[in-house]
C-alpha cells in the first residue's frame, strides 16, 4: 500500500494504491490526516490504483467523512474499480460520498 | 460424503499482515475451478473480513495465537472454516448486526459479518465463550468461461443479424 498527497488549487487529492486492510490502515489514516491538517477546500480518494479493501477501510473512510463535515470541508471519491466499488455500495457509503470523474 | 477435489489446512499466528497472506493462499487455492475475477473478490473480501475478526477481537496476546483456515473444493466451489481459539462471541446476533462493533474508538465500521454474508452464499457462525469461534462460508463458483459463453453467444446473434440484414 502506497499513499501520496496531491493539492492542486485548495483540493487535497489523496492516492491510495495496493491493498489497504487491518495491517496498514494506520498509516493510511495517518497520511490521510496530514492531508487534513492542511484544510483543503475539497479532499477527493483518487482509488483508481487500489486493488482490494475491506470493511477496515470504510470504517477509516466513514470517520473522516464526519470529521470533515463537522469542518464544512466536502469528501469525494475518483477510480473505483470493480472490487472497490462493491465493498462501498455494500457498506452504502456511496449515498453520502459522492463519485466524481 | 464425497471427497472434496482439493483440501487446504493453513494455520498461522494471528498476527498483522496474514490477512493478506490467507486471502491470497485461499485465492490460489480456487484458481483450478477457474472462477470468475468478481467471484475471487467476493472470496477474498470475505476471507480477509473473518481473518481480521481474529486478529482484532479473538485473542488478548494474538502473537501467541494461531488463526486456524481448512478450505475444501468440490466441482460446485469452495467451503471453508475460519477458525480461532479465542475469547468468544457473547451475543453473536448482536455482532451480526451491521454497524455493531465492540471497538468504537478504533473507528472500525461494523461491517464485517455484513460483508461475509454479502459475498459468500452461505455463513455459519458458531461460537463458545473462552473457546473460539468457528466461521463456516460457502461460495458457488461458475467458471469464468461459462460467462464467456454467453458473451460469444451475444456475439453469434449479433454477427447473424449482421450478415442476415446484409444479406436482405
Amino acid at each position: 500500500m502506497t499513499t501520496y498527497r496531491e493539492f492542486l488549487g485548495g483540493k487535497l487529492i489523496f492516492h491510495i494504491s495496493g491493498e489497504l486492510d487491518e495491517s496498514n490502515i494506520s498509516d493510511a489514516k495517518i497520511s490521510l490526516d496530514k492531508g487534513i491538517e492542511q484544510r483543503p477546500a475539497v479532499v477527493v480518494l483518487d482509488l483508481s490504483r487500489m486493488t482490494f479493501i475491506d470493511s477496515t477501510a470504510i470504517g477509516m473512510i466513514l470517520s473522516r467523512y464526519r470529521k470533515l463535515k463537522s469542518l464544512g470541508i466536502p469528501l469525494c471519491v475518483k477510480g473505483l474499480g470493480a472490487q472497490t466499488e462493491k465493498v462501498f455500495r455494500t457498506s452504502g457509503l456511496l449515498t453520502i460520498i459522492p463519485v466524481v470523474g | 460424503m464425497m471427497k472434496p477435489l482439493n483440501e487446504l489446512k493453513l494455520t498461522v499466528p494471528a498476527i498483522r499482515g496474514n490477512e493478506a497472506f490467507i486471502r491470497s493462499a485461499v485465492a490460489a487455492f480456487c484458481v483450478s475451478l477457474e472462477p470468475s475475477l468478481e467471484t475471487i473478490n467476493d472470496i477474498k473480501t470475505a476471507v480477509s473480513e473473518a481473518v481480521t475478526n481474529v486478529i482484532v477481537h479473538a485473542y488478548d496476546k494474538p502473537e501467541d495465537n494461531y488463526i486456524y483456515t481448512e478450505a475444501e473444493l468440490s466441482k460446485d466451489g469452495l467451503s471453508i472454516i475460519i477458525r480461532d481459539t479465542g475469547r468468544g462471541i457473547a451475543d453473536i446476533a448482536e455482532a451480526m448486526r451491521p454497524s455493531y462493533t465492540s471497538k468504537p474508538e478504533k473507528e472500525r465500521s461494523g461491517l464485517g459479518f455484513t460483508f461475509m454474508q454479502t459475498f459468500m452464499d452461505s455463513l455459519e457462525v458458531e461460537s463458545r465463550l473462552n473457546k473460539g469461534t468457528v466461521i463456516k462460508m460457502k461460495k458457488l463458483i461458475k467458471k469464468a468461461e461459462e460467462n464467456g459463453k454467453n458473451i460469444d453467444m451475444i456475439g453469434e446473434e449479433a454477427i447473424k443479424s449482421y450478415i442476415n440484414r446484409a444479406e436482405e
